[in-house]
């Protein structure tokens, strides 16, 4: 069963005919309950905002995104930052902590912002997989940039989000600390049954997904002529 | 070569960085013309004051030597101090229906001396001419006309038929009509000829003299001309624009008050730029990483504060400068403006630099991988960890927490909001605690509204002055108070009483005076108030010993003070034979310093028993002070005018006109003053609205990535309004606590220097307003910026770190 679907999916930024620029150009995708997929492209060519569009974050000029059967563009902003915090782990490039709060503070912001108590054992034992069990108390800025990486994948699975969206999570990650971040990704998802869509460069880190998603120009690479995967 | 090249660039690249960030830019300019405006205008202010005072009284005597004999006159005219006289008789004052016409002559009208001038027709030449204002020939029912015949009634109640030979302008807001004699009356008239000429002065260079020197000249010349000092009438108001030295209690107001504005000047500029170059410690880190050295990076910072600093400051100069001269345009004078533009320019120049010296350093401080990651929102939190696991996680905790990130950033910002809050308060306690109704009471409007005494015409007719009134013809008989206390609404009438009498004492003959008298019931408050010497009841009932009030007005009058053990002799008229007074010859036992002062006209205090032997049957009523029922004013007026207009001898005051008068003065001040504290007021709006601002841009991105971890628009919004409300409220609790302790030491400090009006009054109507706008503009701002948040989408503030 799929877990996330896009239908004809568009985002033209741009009003005029001269400047307008095709960032999707009629995406239609499915994810699998479960599933580790690879999004890949060159720079421009809309992986990243496929992503966005999947996570709620921005809205489509055309089409539609289904969570669980869900329309996420039905729904008005704050009904969707409430869905997006409750099913959707996001994890980015530049880790965006809160540099005021601490390593803990940061994994369970989401769920008080939702005005529920993280569950401590539970948070606990994410950090522990993830190996900040001692790092609980430091502020992002005494973290290197592979553990504050790992705070932010925490931060992500700490709601038991249905979907992860990693936004090319080594990026800034030496080769060694991004196979360990991706192996931490790969463990934790499978071990909590999380479908994971990440956007990476990397073709070895890509290599490891159940399967790849290439995109050019705003359109699913595959089939010629064909934006279906 | 190099190096100018150099500079070239730098000055190319700091108009260029300037071009692409208009808004904060917009704020610095703002706050750079607002301070140079203020410095002006607050700079400008007391020489402006002094110099109209000077241009308007550049028409009026230096001093007045008062009834000189013709011996006189000619030593006067021989004193080579004096640049200029004139001389003038006033003759008799006589009230008529609800006005007064005033006798006088003038022996000229002068550039050096305005007097009275002809504005149609010419002065009076021949014994029966007068000149008089159109209004005064209205006043009295006919139409006014060059050539025509006029009856000008006088005290003896024989009228005098004059022919009009010029129309003079009325006096503007008086009762007084004087009526221009020429000088063959004035020397052969029967109205003048007995009264002696007085010598309207200009002294030489008086206006290079200090207060000091101008007074002892003045002075001087008299004693030489052989005129007594009490006779030496100098004009005060052209003593105060002379310079009284350097300490004066007014230097060191206006010092203070430039001081406190200075500073918060300084504080906004300095917290101004710290923020717009804290905020922007990232491009400079490009900057140094693109090669620039340390040094011009410093060079750079300085030359865009510079650049944006003289776009600010000659409109801030010239605001200023039409600032004051719209306040204040008799004294506006150009080599004043440009000195303090002068003067202003380079305060804030060096304000600017000093401000940008500290951030430019930081700037080029920081290695440039540093500075390329530095913003406000990864800068240093100052923490490595906290002592809990974790604190509560709200909106309002993380505003607080992020308020607490940059403590100095929220310092200076606090500050100068602080500062200008505490003058704002300060400023409207002032105003609030300003009791008009008792500044109007003050006197004999303590004790009631309504003045009843006698008029000025029965004073000038009695030979012997108003001891002879006192004597002979009280008008304030007890029929009459019997009559006025059946006014209905008339609750307590009190009996002011003084005795008139005439006294000897050092170069003084037969001034005229009053004395006092006092109960036995006093003495205790008396030995309370006694400076000097003793006050014994038993001793003082003798008539032996008398008791001084006032020596320090005596000093200022006389230059002499009373001195215990020294004999004064007064003079007594009971009317009982013609023109003849009794002497009586007291020591002076003590001296108080005030005594009844509401009630109190003379220097001499007696028991009252002591009078009443002196003054037999003397009605000693001086005036009648009516308290009455606040509702019926109106018709009390209107009853008592018409009792008073019965009786030619009466006359009376209203506690009404007396807070009309005051009102127009002090509204006027009021006004300067508000002006004044709402300038600053805006001054530190303009640095609120620029922190919130630019700590809102700062933390953009973060308030994005927030969002994207699921912080709905709601919480966003209590986290922002939040941020702001903290500083507001920080602010407001600060304003109110130490603008309310300025407000009542001010209060206090000039209720102990004996005005007593001022009453410490919390201002609650404007701590309120001022509340509710230090609340309002964080949330007028934040309202805003979320509306130009949500104009951007999410991702793409997330991209912009």
């Amino acid at each position: 069963m799929s877990i996330l679907k896009t239908e004809n999916l568009k985002k033209y930024y741009g009003t005029s005919e001269e400047n307008l620029v095709k960032a999707l150009d009629g995406v239609n995708l499915q994810v699998e309950e479960g599933e580790f997929a690879a999004i890949v492209g060159t720079s421009g060519s809309g992986k990243s905002t496929l992503l966005h569009m999947m996570g709620g974050l921005d809205r489509a000029t055309e089409g539609k995104v289904f969570i669980g059967g869900k329309d996420i563009f039905s729904m008005k902003d704050e009904a969707l930052t409430i869905f997006r915090r409750r099913h959707i782990g996001f994890v980015f490039q530049n880790y965006n902590l809160v540099p005021i709060l601490n390593v803990y503070e940061n994994v369970v912001l989401p769920m008080e912002l939702d005005g529920n108590h993280a569950d401590r054992d539970w948070v606990s034992h994410i950090l522990n997989i993830l190996g900040l069990a001692d790092k609980k108390q430091k502020m992002p800025n005494q973290l290197s940039g592979g553990q504050q990486q790992r705070v932010a994948i925490a931060r992500a699975l700490a709601t038991k989000p249905a979907i992860i969206l990693a936004d090319e999570p080594t990026g800034n990650l030496d080769s060694a600390t991004s196979q360990d971040v991706i192996g931490l990704l790969k463990t934790t998802s499978s071990e909590f049954n999380q479908t994971m869509v990440m956007i990476t460069h990397n073709e070895e880190i890509a290599q490891t997904a159940d399967r790849i998603i290439r995109i050019e120009d705003g359109r699913i690479a595959g089939k010629a002529g064909d934006g279906n995967v | 070569m190099y190096e100018t090249q150099n500079k070239k660039i730098i000055s190319h690249l700091a108009k260029s960085d300037l071009k692409s960030k208009k808004m904060g830019n917009l704020f610095i300019i703002i706050t750079i013309v607002l301070a140079a405006g203020i410095l002006m205008v607050m700079g400008l202010f007391p020489r402006s004051l002094n110099l109209e005072n000077r241009r308007l009284l550049s028409g009026a005597q230096d001093v007045i030597y008062h009834e000189v004999t013709k011996e006189q006159i000619k030593a006067l005219e021989q004193d080579d101090r004096i640049s200029y006289m004139m001389l003038d008789k006033n003759g008799e004052e006589m009230e008529v229906d609800d006005y007064i016409i005033h006798q006088v002559y003038y022996e000229e009208n002068s550039q050096d001396i305005k007097t009275l001038e002809a504005v149609e027709g010419k002065l009076p030449q021949k014994m029966n001419e007068v000149m008089v204002s159109r209004e005064y020939v209205k006043k009295t029912g006919k139409e006014p006309e060059l050539g025509m015949k006029i009856q000008i009634p006088s005290l003896s109640g024989k009228e005098e038929v004059c022919v009009v030979s010029g129309f003079s302008k009325a006096l503007e807001n008086s009762k007084i009509y004087p009526i221009s004699r020429s000088k063959a009356y004035a020397e052969r008239g029967k109205g003048m000829k007995d009264v002696d000429y007085d010598v309207l002065a200009k002294i030489g260079g008086s206006s290079d003299m200090s207060q000091e020197e101008f007074l002892y000249t003045v002075r001087d010349i008299g004693t030489k001309a052989g005129v007594p000092r009490k006779q030496v009438n100098e004009n005060n108001y052209y003593v105060d624009t002379l310079y009284g030295g350097l300490f004066t209690q007014e230097n060191l107001v206006i010092f203070i008050i430039g001081l406190i504005i200075l500073s918060a000047a300084v504080m906004v500029i300095y917290s101004i730029f710290y923020i717009s170059i804290t905020g922007k410690t990232r491009d400079y880190g490009q900057l140094r990483t693109l090669g620039m050295t340390k040094k011009q990076v410093r060079s750079f910072v300085k030359r865009e504060g510079l650049l944006l600093t003289l776009r600010g400051l000659p409109v801030g100069l010239i605001l200023g400068g039409l600032i004051s001269w719209a306040i204040k345009p008799m004294g506006f004078s150009l080599a004043n403006t440009a000195v303090m533009a002068l003067i202003t320019a380079a305060i804030v120049l060096l304000t600017v630099l000093v401000s940008i010296l500290k951030p430019a350093s930081l700037a080029a401080a920081v290695s440039p991988i540093e500075a390329a990651k530095y913003s406000a929102y990864t800068g240093d939190t100052g923490k490595k960890s906290t002592k809990k696991l974790q604190r509560k996680l709200t909106p309002l905790t993380l505003a607080r927490m992020n308020n607490s990130r940059n403590r100095k950033k929220s310092f200076i910002t606090s500050v100068s909001l602080g500062l200008s809050g505490i003058l704002f308060i300060g400023a409207v306690t002032f105003t609030t605690s300003l009791d008009m109704e008792k500044y109007s009471r003050q006197g004999e409007y303590v004790y009631g509204e309504f003045v009843v005494g006698t008029s000025i015409n029965a004073e000038e007719v009695a030979k012997n002055g108003f001891a002879e009134i006192q004597a002979t013809a009280n008008p304030l008989t007890g029929e009459l108070r019997q009559e006025i206390g059946k006014i209905p609404g008339v609750k307590k009438i009190l009996e002011k009483q003084n005795a008139t009498i005439r006294y000897d004492y050092e170069d003084v003959e037969a001034q005229e005076d009053t004395v006092t008298g006092f109960s036995e019931e006093n003495m205790g408050e008396i030995k309370e108030l006694l400076q000097e010497g003793t006050a014994d009841y038993q001793q003082l009932l003798r008539g032996r010993q008398i008791l001084i009030r006032g020596n320090d007005l005596a000093e200022e009058i006389f230059g002499w003070r009373f001195q215990v053990g020294d004999k004064v002799t007064l003079y007594y008229y009971d009317g009982k034979q013609e023109d003849v007074w009794k002497s009586r010859t007291y020591e002076i036992a003590g001296i108080l310093d005030h005594y009844h002062d509401e009630l109190t006209d003379g220097w001499f205090l007696l028991p009252q028993q002591v009078i009443e032997k002196e003054l037999p049957q003397v009605n000693l009523a001086e005036d009648w002070i009516l308290s009455t029922d606040e509702a019926q004013r109106d018709q009390i007026e209107e009853t008592l005018s018409a009792v008073v207009s019965e009786n030619a001898k009466l006359s009376m005051e209203t506690l009404r006109e007396h807070e009309e008068q005051d009102a127009k003065a002090m509204n006027l001040m009021k006004a300067v003053m508000m002006g004044i504290v709402l300038f600053i007021t805006m001054f530190s709006m303009i640095n609120l609205i620029n922190t919130l601002i630019s700590s809102f841009l700062s933390q953009k991105t973060e308030l994005a990535m927030l969002q994207s971890i699921g912080m709905t628009g709601s919480q966003m919004r209590s986290l922002i309004m939040g941020e702001g409300a903290l500083l507001a409220i920080g602010n407001i609790a600060v304003s109110l606590i130490f603008g309310s302790l300025l407000g009542y030491g001010i209060c206090s400090m000039l209720y102990q220097m004996g005005m007593h009006y001022m009453l410490y009054q919390f201002p609650l109507l404007y701590s309120l307003l001022y509340v509710a706008v230090v609340l309002l503009v964080p949330c007028l701002i934040s309202f805003i910026m979320l509306r130009r948040f949500k104009n951007q989408s999410l991702v793409d503030r997330l991209r912009e770190v």
